[in-house]
């Protein structure tokens, strides 16, 4: 096969021309946006009369919504520096009621339809689509007023350019502003931190691989961020200016003069969209609420209207829930007939942050004992507990997300009747009771939690010293530690205008006790008195807590 | 070496070719670095695949310092694994070693696992073929890959570009850093990745006249007999005996 070799020499030439680069596409400038809204299967009045907006307060409403998002996804413009198009234009339908009329690579499609609203945002090259982010929110006729709150509007805009494949322009210093509380004087909804690394790129499409090609050039690591000052206003006290920087290896100087260069946080586009859908689901609830009750624009202004509303408000965060355990521990029979319920109420924001209240209840379990004569006694326990107490909280900034230091003060009831050696005649069982009445406790309590948008996870230790009132006197001391988990489960669902979430909770306690019946009053003769019984007992179980 | 000394020898019997200024090579990788060129160009060094989509576990080789060492370019890590993060959807299904290729635009893939032996494998005819198969070096350093490379097929530099009568020669910088190494050039070899000893017959003697690392210019000291150029692609015996004494 004398030609042979020319073939194959051909087919490997043909193998070189394809393994050679591409011709470079172009890369990545800032270009406009076209925001068009669909209004799909929902009809809006000309007078409103199904309690929405009219025909030309929807047409307004949606105008300004597209401004105000469309500005926040500007370069530069955007929370955390985020911002990746030039400008928006506006549409309804077909029809242009903002901005430029071009036909740009970018479409924000908002499709408003009965069953909910949908923002979808695509990259259309040579006429084809190109999905990169969506955000789904419930539906509602208020939803363009939702736009007049700049906290929403950054949360929508940073939901969906952390899901594209860039999010910020970079300029060196690299700086983007806070987060927006719009006309609040505080966030009123889960604020994303800034991500803590960007990488740096430049960022093509590539149109014969139908694919993003992207030149990591570095990284950036967030460096400094400003918090916002309270500005008092005519009307109210609101938040302003605050900032986030970056700091970028001054190597990349020259670099970042040639041209365009994109940064996105550097876990990836769309490593946060479950917890932003979250945050705007939960806001778009929260804002529901407060428009359906006629008092949005308060609640924007952080004036919102009824006490409850108000009360809640200045709990900002917290829980409140119910557990029930069971003893757990092997050995003895009487405590193995115990269980106990609680009562926890933590408030973890606003002004009474750190404050915390807790009932324990042990209801009264007995046991008949014997002794190896035949002799019978009774057993019995029971007690409460009352807890205030007053968390110290800080951020060690490795291992763990906080560190708490509380102490607390309480009234314990403790009554029990409990075995006792009986020396003298150790054939017969012997119990005695310990009933301490009201008794005075402190407490100190540290903890370490672990934290996160759907669980909190905590280990804790305690020690706790109770006196009793009673003349006769008597103690009961307690060394606790134990392990609780919280888990965001179930729906989200407001009232007054707060969206309470469900959540579920699992919890172990290990308690070392030990009671001191203080002065025997009317001994027998012979009788020596007994001053104190130790005893320990660990409880596991779970229950349900609401959280604001 | 008996063969190549042979070789050699009959060639000084063919006519000089002529002597002109050598281009600048910094010059002429620029120039070079821009046009396609001869296989292997670019390559992607890993450890192992994963799943159908997930991210491949390359190995820990900076660009730059397999650079210093070869005239081939090492894929970028950083961005491949990127562009996987910027196209996860259209990667979701995509078989993990057409993946590599697809993320990295590499011509040539080293699977290098920490045990056993290494694998180059290619893409011909839009098919992943698996070009040798051998034991793998003593250390995994850039320079030594390198080595590792080239002497795996059979060859010590091959022909990048040409202009008069200089080559442009892309080697190891180990290979190229004696100052006037001649080298053979192997007949009817440009369309060869792996060379077999009875097949290297020689084309032309060439002597290196400037290095930058793994790239060097070559002039035609003469050509063979029936030989009028010598065309990108073809590949180098470089002789290793001067090279040896020079480093001793």
């Amino acid at each position: 096969m004398p030609c042979a070799p020319l073939i194959r020499t051909l087919l490997l030439l043909v193998g070189f021309a394809a393994a050679a680069p591409r011709a470079r596409a172009a890369d990545i400038a800032p270009e406009p946006v076209k925001i068009v809204l669909v209004a799909k299967g929902r009809k809006v009045p000309k007078d409103g009369d199904d309690g929405g907006p009219t025909q030309a307060q929807y047409q307004k409403g949606w105008k300004r919504a597209c401004e105000q998002l469309g500005e926040a996804m500007t370069t530069g413009l955007g929370p955390w520096g985020f911002g990746v198009f030039s400008h928006a234009s506006c549409f309804r339908g077909k029809k242009r009621v903002g901005g430029s009329d071009e036909e740009p690579s970018w479409e924000l499609a908002v499709v408003d339809a009965k069953k909910g609203v949908t923002l979808s945002l695509a990259y259309v090259a040579e006429g084809a689509a190109v999905p990169v982010a969506q955000l789904k929110l419930p539906a509602s006729q208020h939803f363009f007023e939702f736009f007049e709150d700049d906290e929403f509007v950054d949360g929508v805009a940073f939901a969906l350019m952390e899901q594209m494949p860039f999010a910020m322009k970079v300029a060196n210093p690299l700086k983007g502003r806070h987060w927006r509380a719009g006309q609040a004087k505080d966030f009123k909804y889960t604020m994303p931190d800034p991500p803590p690394e960007l990488l740096l790129y430049r960022l093509a499409w590539d149109k014969d691989g139908g694919r993003w090609k992207s030149r990591v050039i570095g990284a950036a690591k967030r460096g400094k961020l400003t918090e916002p000052r309270k500005k008092k206003t005519e009307k109210n006290t609101i938040l302003v200016g605050g900032d986030v920087s970056y700091e970028i290896d001054p190597a990349l100087a020259d670099e970042l003069k040639t041209g365009d260069v994109w940064a996105q946080d550097a876990r990836g586009p769309g490593a946060r969209t479950k917890e932003m859908a979250k945050i705007i689901k939960d806001a778009a609830i929260t804002l529901e609420a407060q428009a359906e009750n006629g008092s949005l624009l308060n609640f924007l202004k952080g004036t919102s209207g009824s006490l409850l509303s108000n009360l809640f408000k200045t709990a900002a965060v917290g829980y409140v829930g119910l557990r029930y355990g069971l003893e757990v521990l092997p050995g003895n029979d009487l405590l193995k007939k115990t269980h106990i319920f609680s009562l926890l109420v933590e408030i973890r924001g606003g002004p009474v942050k750190g404050l915390r209240y807790y009932y324990d209840k042990l209801p009264a379990a007995s046991q008949t004992l014997k002794g190896e004569n035949g002799s019978t006694a009774k057993s019995s326990i029971a007690w409460s507990r009352h807890v205030i107490g007053y968390s110290f909280g800080f951020t060690p900034g490795f291992l763990i997300d906080r560190l708490t230091i509380d102490p607390k003060l309480g009234v314990w009831r403790f009554d029990a009747t409990l075995p006792v050696p009986n020396d003298a005649d150790p054939q017969t069982v012997r119990v005695e009771r310990f009933s301490l009445g009201n008794t005075f406790s402190l407490a100190l309590e540290v903890g370490a939690e672990l934290l996160s948008s759907w669980y909190t996870l905590r280990g804790w230790y305690a020690i706790d010293g109770g006196y009793s009132l009673l003349k006769t006197g008597g103690t009961v001391s307690s060394n606790r530690f134990g392990a609780d988990a919280f888990f965001t489960a179930g729906p989200t669902f407001p009232v007054f205008g707060i969206p309470f979430k469900t959540a579920l909770l699992a919890f172990y306690v290990y308690e070392a006790v030990n009671v001191s019946s203080g002065k025997k009053e009317n001994l027998q003769p012979g009788e020596v008195a007994i001053s104190s019984v130790p005893y320990s007992a660990g409880y596991a179980g779970g229950g349900l807590l609401i959280t604001w | 070496m008996v063969i190549l000394r042979a070789i050699l020898l009959a060639l000084l019997v063919a006519a000089p070719a002529r002597a002109q200024d050598a281009p600048n090579l910094e010059d002429w990788l620029k120039k070079e670095r821009k046009e396609a060129g001869v296989f292997p160009r670019r390559i992607a060094f890993v450890s192992g695949f994963g799943e159908a989509g997930e991210e491949p576990q390359f190995l820990a080789m900076a660009p730059a310092d397999f650079e210093k060492a070869s005239y081939i370019r090492a894929a970028d890590v950083k961005s491949a694994l990127w562009d996987l993060k910027l196209n996860k959807a259209k990667f979701a299904e995509t078989d993990p070693k057409e993946l590599v290729f697809a993320l990295t635009g590499a011509d040539t893939v080293l699977v290098a696992p920490a045990k056993g032996e290494w694998e180059l494998l290619r893409k011909e005819d839009g098919k992943i073929v698996s070009v040798l198969k051998m034991k793998k070096p003593k250390s995994a350093a850039p320079p030594a890959v390198a080595e590792w490379l080239v002497a795996a097929l059979g060859w010590d530099g091959v022909v990048l570009d040409r202009s008069t009568d200089y080559l442009l020669v892309g080697s190891t910088a180990s290979i190229l850093k004696t100052p006037e190494i001649q080298a053979l050039a192997v007949s009817d070899s440009q369309a060869k990745l792996k060379l077999a000893a009875d097949e290297r017959k020689g084309a032309g003697l060439l002597s290196l006249s400037e290095s930058d690392g793994g790239f060097g210019v070559f002039d035609v000291v003469f050509l063979g007999q029936g030989v009028k150029a010598i065309p990108p692609g073809t590949k180098l015996i470089i002789e290793r005996k001067k090279n040896e004494k020079a480093t001793k």
